[in-house]
């Protein structure tokens, strides 16, 4: 087994947010999603761009992904959330769940806006550029040949 | 880039779409399997009692060279099709391409003359049909009705690969190359087992059985009476290798109080000898057709997730992935989707295809 950071987090018992600590604890069995996944998609969500900027050692456009990345994660839970306390209509009014892509005039009318994924556009300029280079791994023309 | 790229997995227990317009935006679409061949007049009296406007997903009905079929939730609720588990998966893909397609079109605008980026997973033992499959969806989706509105494609590209190909090529770690490796990727789906290896980059064994979770289901039918396929299948893999009886309660049929433990812990009984029934044909079938010597096995399919316990004894010194990445990435991205379904492990495969096709298009042959 690789080697283990040990992150710890304690509070007071005192916090308003006890509850959340109490929600992800081991002890809770019915939590929606693995709690590492919970705990790590948050962090990552919130602050992995700002902590590879502080690091240093990433490209710009790299930065720039994976801020964009984040901003889509973060997008998803937004959807999530309004699914899991019925706020679809109120967000979906303020344009908070709608498809940046698409303006109100060119929606079918048949489109469930509010149940179809929404996440933001790609940046067209450097987005496509960086989207090639995660897509295209070293294996793909072996397994084109292998597939021919 | 094609107006529409789309990853199609035409499960035999649910449709896996992944796609995406010009402006790379991914999406997740989920159809029920269903296909049934329905006459034109039930489909025009569905049509004029509909009320509001349904999911064009949801009211799916295609009709080509004089054929009705209705697919996908359409089919399930209102035509009670079954699974038709016997008949061979391109067929049944075929109409459920064309509702696919008419589907996104409609719910995106999409006009006649659009052009199609599609890729397919089909089981090994049907990827030798798969020139056959790209011939009647090219001439298909250049002609056909949905929901009554005629509708014409172009398909710039098809792309067909045996299921597993979206995990050899997105599931693996990066760094390790294929050409040094001897992989076995074992697929457990629903209907079928899938197992490929590939030896230093060159498929050298394909092979599919019909051996899928359908099999354990049967045998639960037989033991206990009443109960339907797919919410038994879904029960039964929510209670996992330790068989909660709390997953199995709604299964029970009985009213009676005093006879409701007895009818839920017979059911719990009956998934148990199922279970280890069917793991000894799968063990027996997987020794008998793994090579000994391969380097790592790649496991996908919610049946694989549900014998993880058993299948990480197979060959003990072997890497095993379980492609924990891309599903954390498919987790991530389509949360309310994963939540809502239960679909963890299901869609790895197909997001592989998703991805690899679209990093790919550059070098794709152009469909002539």
């Amino acid at each position: 087994m690789p080697e283990q950071v040990d992150f710890r987090f304690q509070i007071s018992v005192n916090s308003p947010y006890i509850t959340l600590i109490k929600y992800l604890s081991p002890k809770n069995k019915f939590l929606e999603f693995p709690r590492q996944n919970m705990i790590t998609w948050a962090l990552v969500a919130f602050w992995y761009p700002l902590a590879c900027k502080w690091s240093g050692g990433f490209s710009d456009a790299d930065l720039k992904l994976k801020a964009r990345t984040a901003i889509y994660q973060l997008q998803q839970q937004i959807i999530y959330l309004a699914q899991a306390f019925g706020l679809e209509n109120e967000l979906g009014n303020q344009g908070m769940l709608g498809n940046s892509s698409h303006s109100d005039t060119d929606l079918d009318p048949n489109v469930d806006v509010y149940t179809s994924k929404s996440v933001p556009t790609h940046v067209k300029s450097d987005g496509e550029q960086n989207l090639t280079s995660v897509m295209s791994l070293e294996n793909d023309e072996l397994l084109e040949e292998a597939f021919k | 880039m094609a107006d529409l790229t789309i990853a199609f997995d035409p499960g035999s227990s649910l449709s896996k779409i992944f796609y995406t317009l010009k402006s790379f935006h991914p999406e997740l679409l989920l159809m029920e399997p269903e296909v049934a061949q329905v006459p034109k007049a039930s489909l025009v009296a569905y049509e004029s009692s509909c009320v509001g406007s349904p999911a064009a997903e949801n009211s799916a009905w295609v009709e080509y060279k004089g054929q009705y079929r209705a697919v996908g939730f359409l089919a399930q609720d209102r035509f009670y099709a079954d699974l038709k588990l016997s008949e061979p998966k391109f067929e049944l893909a075929l109409y459920k391409t064309l509702a696919l397609v008419g589907a996104l079109a409609q719910k995106n605008s999409l006009s006649n003359g659009a052009s199609i980026r599609l890729g397919v997973l089909l089981p090994y033992g049907e990827y030798e049909d798969r020139k056959l499959f790209e011939q009647l969806v090219t001439e298909a989706l250049a002609g056909f009705r949905f929901r009554g509105v005629e509708r014409s494609f172009e398909l710039e590209s098809f792309l067909c690969r045996p299921e597993g190909f979206g995990l050899i090529s997105r599931g693996r770690a990066p760094g390790s190359s294929l050409k040094e490796r001897k992989i076995a990727v074992v697929m457990i789906g629903y209907r079928n087992i899938s197992l490929l290896i590939m030896d230093r980059g060159m498929i050298s064994q394909g092979v599919t059985e019909d051996l899928g979770f359908n099999k354990l289901v049967g045998c639960v039918q037989r033991l206990v009476s009443g109960q339907k396929a797919l919410k038994l299948a879904q029960a039964i893999s929510k209670a996992g290798s330790k068989i909660s009886t709390k997953a199995l309660a709604h299964l029970v049929r009985v009213q009676d109080p005093g006879l409701r433990d007895t009818e839920l812990s017979q059911i719990r009984s009956a998934v148990a000898t199922a279970r280890e029934e069917y793991w000894i044909s799968l063990f027996s079938w997987l020794r008998s057709r793994i090579p000994s010597d391969v380097d790592e096995m790649i496991f996908a399919g919610g049946t694989a997730h549900y014998l993880s316990r058993e299948l990480n004894s197979l060959l003990p010194h072997t890497e095993k992935i379980w492609c924990n990445e891309l599903e954390a990435q498919i987790n991530r991205n389509f949360l309310a989707d994963v939540s809502r379904n239960g679909l963890e492990f299901r869609l790895t495969d197909n997001y592989g295809l998703f991805y690899y096709l679209c990093g790919t298009s550059e070098r794709m042959t152009t469909h002539a």
